[in-house]
């Protein structure tokens, strides 16, 4: 009877062990189940949109090593000062700190992106948690996905079209890129329903239009306009194409500045803040920036800026001060040597509007954020006498307006105090430094322009060249509020430093020098120099003031503060606007071709074309990263290894 | 036993025991590392957004499983004066749950695989001995404590060589396969680097006279300790008892961002020379050669230049030895006598006194505690930036038994 009762009673328990093990099973999955995550079902494509636009809109972290250290340099916008001497990217020299950085900065704004189109994706294929405007949502996440591809690819190059699925991905050319970016477009403008309207909450979602369909729909026309013009040297029928069809009318493209492509800044440390903000970079202006705006438009600077200013403007053909011996001249800056102790007499009224004027401290857009470094203007000029640095002269910067060169300045470096201060340059004015602005990607003036070039080459566009310039010039100058100077800026006929007017009917080619007048730095004495206008042998045309020069000098210049990566695909693709060398005082060993003898002309081995790999890639994905160096050839992974759309010489 | 059975040893040998085990153990996962998830956040506007995670997790991954042999003894002689305890360990631990890292184009930063093979070899000695053992006068016991580590990589995966651990800026801690646990990874001097040329190997200099860093990284060392040494003394004498341990370790390297950032503010003591100086190096003439620097720099200039590349500078400069002898502790304490206790109703009571952290003998690190590391939550061990000096404490304790 025992033994029964207890194998009965063993039996029993067997059951309910084995009951409760069964029952429990279910709760594994819960068990698994993060209560703080969303699933897909859960997230919304918006919310993944959103963070992509806000991911690009770069935290201070990423956009400092990317746009100020790296765009801005290459782009001409500003001297590469902030980086340290002798300069980073515009030597042809890279960081990897800072390329790793905005690599996976990018990665995750792509990666969101991807996030987004799939689940979008995968909606509509099932018809469920579809509202009416996820359509529309999945053509706006392709669109912005092919503006994330294309500076990635305008950066380094090589990279994937079909990643973001949780294993390493192919790389593929810069080509299959640029088609496949190309396609991506035509497809998702063609199935925007600009009929749709979200609802207030989404619309919160999209920090630049809104998720107004109008708005995306012309946005995404006009980079069609973008790309397919960047492949204007290398694949012209591609880009003649592409170009015609997404310009068939203009309703249709981004023309207005009420349809810029902006997104608002905010001072705090996030994806918000911004791009030119941290207060320890100088950002002072290049010599690029100066040659193109001085003399361009014809307006006199005593007429742009307040009556106290009229006594420091100097003659139209005053070089200032010439001091050889502190500032270098192994570069072919046809200035190089002079410094101008006052303000040019004519100058783009852009320019005071982007930098500010030495000693300004006054004006309430003057950048003081450093003390004493951003306000005083007395600095002084050194002789080397033995291994002891003799004071030879005290030099008042304030009113003036000059640039500092890139490049080693070797000796000359701690003799010239005057340029490696914030008090005596030209730098970015406050109102980009307080993240108080709008960050614009895309402007309407460069639709003009980039149907001006349309023009020019010939292509079925529904604007005339001389219209489409105009109005481009119209557009910036409306975007700054400087409408005024406009008919006569539009008139100019006088020549910047490089030899290009604004008159759209004035071809006339520069003569080969120009008489201007100068005094000795040191000993006072008075003298005429004949000044050339640079030759820049990397525009094929051989032209100072084609109408292709005029183009690109008004694009450079519109694009500036806000789109400096341009500026250096334009550079890369044409060779325009003029970019001088970087000064060669002490050889650069990350510029091995430019020496004593090659200083004077320019060539695309002086000039960065990309930036290199990340370190970790190829640890990271070696497969992949063997593609991309095979797609790149030349000298593979290096700085100046142009890409595919670039000039290779 | 042995004698017990017949058998023949010596009178000092005392006590022998010969152990060996193996052990085969399993690890799991961190909670919610199974799914691929969203996370919903807000945007600096308050609107709702969403991002991904940076690891791609896989429910298909399986359990680590360690293996561990270890093999010992233990003896005794001398009346067990002296014991010797001698151990040596071997552990394998595979199908580790790595996040190795993937190209951040795939979509995340890194995968969850089982992959590895990380092995701890090493051997552990502990020598007892009581030196002198006299009841009623002074008796003296010393231990001594070996230990020897050895931490290698034998693989990690097919495709990946090197695993990250941990880092800072241009210091990057990283496993790597085939080598020891904890490569550390920095920028170095800029030296000629052309085995051709007579200035091989010197610093190669700006055109000002000072030193430059690498753009790339180098591998500069190991944060492994070779072994390590304790060695406590322990005297008692009528009732006071005083013991203290000394405790060396040997090998490894750390690099220390608070004495670069010393270093280029002028604090650190080995800027007190505050004269000019020419670096001992070559600049390059501009034709493919190099000649002597001869450019007198300041010295706040040398150090500045040291300091400004990267922002914790020259990685080399600052990468010391971290070995370190130390007297960790100290503790005296005193057996209230049994005829003080007899009457009242505590059977012992002891009154004791102790300090910990006492007095670093010898280190490389300039007066930094080679243990005050930075990533303290994770293994890379061989850097420290500004942690908080570690503490040293007395204490004063009272013991009673009722």
């Amino acid at each position: 009877m025992n033994t029964i009762i207890k194998h009965t009673f063993r039996y029993a328990c067997w059951v309910a062990a084995a009951s409760l093990v069964l029952a429990s099973c279910k709760k594994f999955d819960e068990v698994n189940t993060d209560p703080t995550a969303a699933n897909e079902d859960q997230v919304q494509v918006e919310y993944l949109i959103n963070s992509a636009i806000m991911g690009a809109q770069m935290n201070p972290d990423i956009a400092e090593r990317s746009f100020v250290l790296y765009w801005e340099v290459a782009g001409r916008q500003c001297a590469d000062f902030d980086a340290g001497a002798p300069g980073v990217i515009s030597v042809g020299n890279y960081n990897d700190g800072w390329t790793t950085n905005y690599w996976n900065g990018q990665a995750g704004w792509q990666t969101r992106i991807n996030s987004a189109i799939s689940i979008a994706e995968s909606r509509i294929e099932k018809n469920e948690n579809l509202k009416e405007y996820t359509s529309n949502l999945l053509q706006v996440a392709r669109i912005w996905r092919v503006y994330l591809m294309s500076e990635m690819a305008d950066n380094w190059g090589p990279m994937a079209i079909d990643g973001f699925k949780g294993v390493n991905p192919d790389y593929a050319s810069v080509k299959d890129v640029y088609y496949f970016m190309l396609d991506e477009l035509k497809d998702a403008t063609s199935k925007l329903d600009v009929s749709i309207k979200v609802p207030e909450k989404v619309a919160k979602d999209d920090p630049a239009f809104g998720f107004n369909f109008t708005k995306w729909q012309k946005y995404g026309n006009s980079m069609r306009l973008r790309l397919a013009m960047r492949l204007s040297e290398v694949d012209g029928d591609k880009a003649k194409a592409e170009f015609e069809d997404a310009a068939k009318s203009l309703d249709g493209l981004l023309t207005d500045n009420s349809d810029n492509f902006a997104v608002q800044e905010q001072d705090s440390w996030t994806d918000l803040a911004g791009v030119m903000s941290r207060s320890w970079d100088v950002q002072p202006m290049s010599v690029t920036f100066r040659n193109l705006a001085v003399g361009l438009g014809g307006i006199n600077s005593a007429d742009q800026l307040a009556e106290s200013f009229a006594k420091y403007v100097k003659p139209a053909n005053d070089l200032g001060l010439r001091y050889t011996d502190y500032f270098p001249l192994k570069n072919n800056d046809p200035n190089a040597g002079y410094w101008l102790d006052g303000l040019p007499n004519t100058i783009d009224p852009r320019a005071y509007v982007i930098f500010c004027i030495p000693g300004d401290t006054l004006n309430s857009n003057f950048p003081a954020q450093n003390g004493a470094y951003d306000k005083n203007t007395v600095r002084n000029l050194y002789k080397k006498v033995g291994d002891e640095l003799k004071l030879v002269k005290s030099v008042n910067a304030a009113f003036t307006f000059n640039a500092r060169i890139d490049g080693d300045w070797g000796e000359k470096d701690q003799l010239n105090e005057l340029v490696n201060y914030g008090g005596t340059m030209p730098r970015l004015n406050m109102r980009f430094r307080n993240s108080t602005e709008k960050r614009v990607f895309f402007g309407a003036w460069e639709t003009y322009f980039l149907l001006a070039e349309a023009s020019v080459r010939g292509w079925t566009v529904p604007l005339s060249g001389k219209t489409a310039y105009e109005d481009g010039i119209k557009a910036s100058f409306n975007f700054w509020g400087i409408d005024k100077y406009l008919t006569a800026y539009l008139g100019s006929k006088t020549y910047n430093n490089d030899g290009t007017s604004v008159d759209w009917d004035h071809t006339t080619e520069p003569p080969a020098t120009r008489a201007m007048t100068f005094k000795d730095g040191i000993t006072g004495q008075a003298g005429t120099a004949q000044i050339k206008y640079p030759a820049n042998a990397l525009y094929k045309a051989g032209k100072k003031n084609d109408h292709l020069s005029k183009i690109i000098t008004q694009k450079f210049l519109a694009q500036v503060p806000w789109v400096p990566l341009e500026n250096w695909s334009d550079h890369r693709r044409l060779g325009l606007p003029f970019f001088e060398n970087p000064t060669v005082e002490k050889a650069i060993t990350t510029l091995p071709g430019l020496t004593d003898g090659t200083y004077s002309e320019a060539s695309i081995k002086f000039q960065p074309q990309r930036l290199k790999y990340p370190s970790g890639l190829v640890n990271q994905n070696p497969t992949g990263y063997q593609q991309a160096v095979d797609f790149l050839g030349g000298a593979g992974d290096a700085v100046l290894t142009p890409l595919w759309w670039a000039q290779q010489q | 036993m042995i004698r017990k059975t017949g058998g023949n040893v010596p009178s000092w040998f005392t006590y022998g025991k010969l152990r060996a085990s193996v052990a085969e153990v399993g690890n799991g996962l961190q909670p919610y590392q199974l799914y691929n998830t969203y996370s919903i956040g807000k945007d600096p506007n308050g609107n709702t957004n969403a991002s991904t995670g940076s690891t791609y997790y896989n429910a298909d991954v399986r359990s680590e499983l360690i293996k561990s042999t270890e093999i010992g003894t233990e003896l005794k002689f001398l009346q067990n004066r002296i014991g010797l305890d001698i151990s040596w360990y071997k552990t394998n631990a595979t199908r580790q749950l790595l996040a190795i890292p993937q190209d951040a184009l795939s979509g995340y930063s890194s995968k969850m695989i089982n992959a590895g093979n990380i092995q701890n070899e090493g051997v552990e000695v502990v020598l007892n001995t009581s030196l002198l053992n006299k009841p009623g006068a002074l008796n003296w016991d010393m231990t001594v404590n070996f230990s020897k580590n050895n931490n290698k990589i034998i693989a990690l995966t097919d495709e990946n060589h090197t695993y990250g651990l941990g880092g800072y800026d241009d210091v990057s801690i990283v496993a790597e396969t085939g080598r020891n646990y904890g490569e550390i990874y920095g920028t170095k001097f800029l030296r000629v680097d052309d085995p051709k040329s007579e200035d091989y190997g010197r610093l190669l200099l700006t055109s000002t006279g000072l030193p430059k860093g690498t753009s790339d990284k180098y591998d500069l060392g190991n944060q492994q300790a070779d072994y390590l040494l304790g060695i406590t003394n322990h005297f008692s004498f009528k009732g006071f008892n005083l013991s203290f341990l000394l405790d060396g370790r040997f090998g490894g390297k750390i690099f220390s961002a608070t004495y670069a950032a010393m270093e280029a503010a002028g604090t650190a003591g080995i800027t007190a020379n505050r004269g000019k100086m020419v670096v001992n190096g070559v600049i390059e003439d501009g034709k493919g050669g190099y000649v002597e620097n001869t450019t007198e720099v300041t010295t706040e200039e040398y150090w500045k230049a040291v300091q400004s590349s990267g922002n914790v500078g020259i990685v080399e400069a600052n990468l010391y030895d971290a070995t370190n002898i130390r007297l960790r502790n100290v503790q005296l304490s005193y057996n209230l006598p049994q005829k003080w206790l007899q009457k009242s109703p505590v059977q012992r009571a002891s009154l004791g006194f102790s300090c910990n952290n006492v007095w670093m003998i010898s280190s490389h690190l300039h007066g930094i505690d080679p243990e005050s590391v930075y990533a303290t939550g994770t293994n890379a061990v061989g850097f420290e930036n500004a942690a908080p000096p570690t503490t040293r404490s007395f204490m004063f304790n009272l013991s009673l038994s009722f």
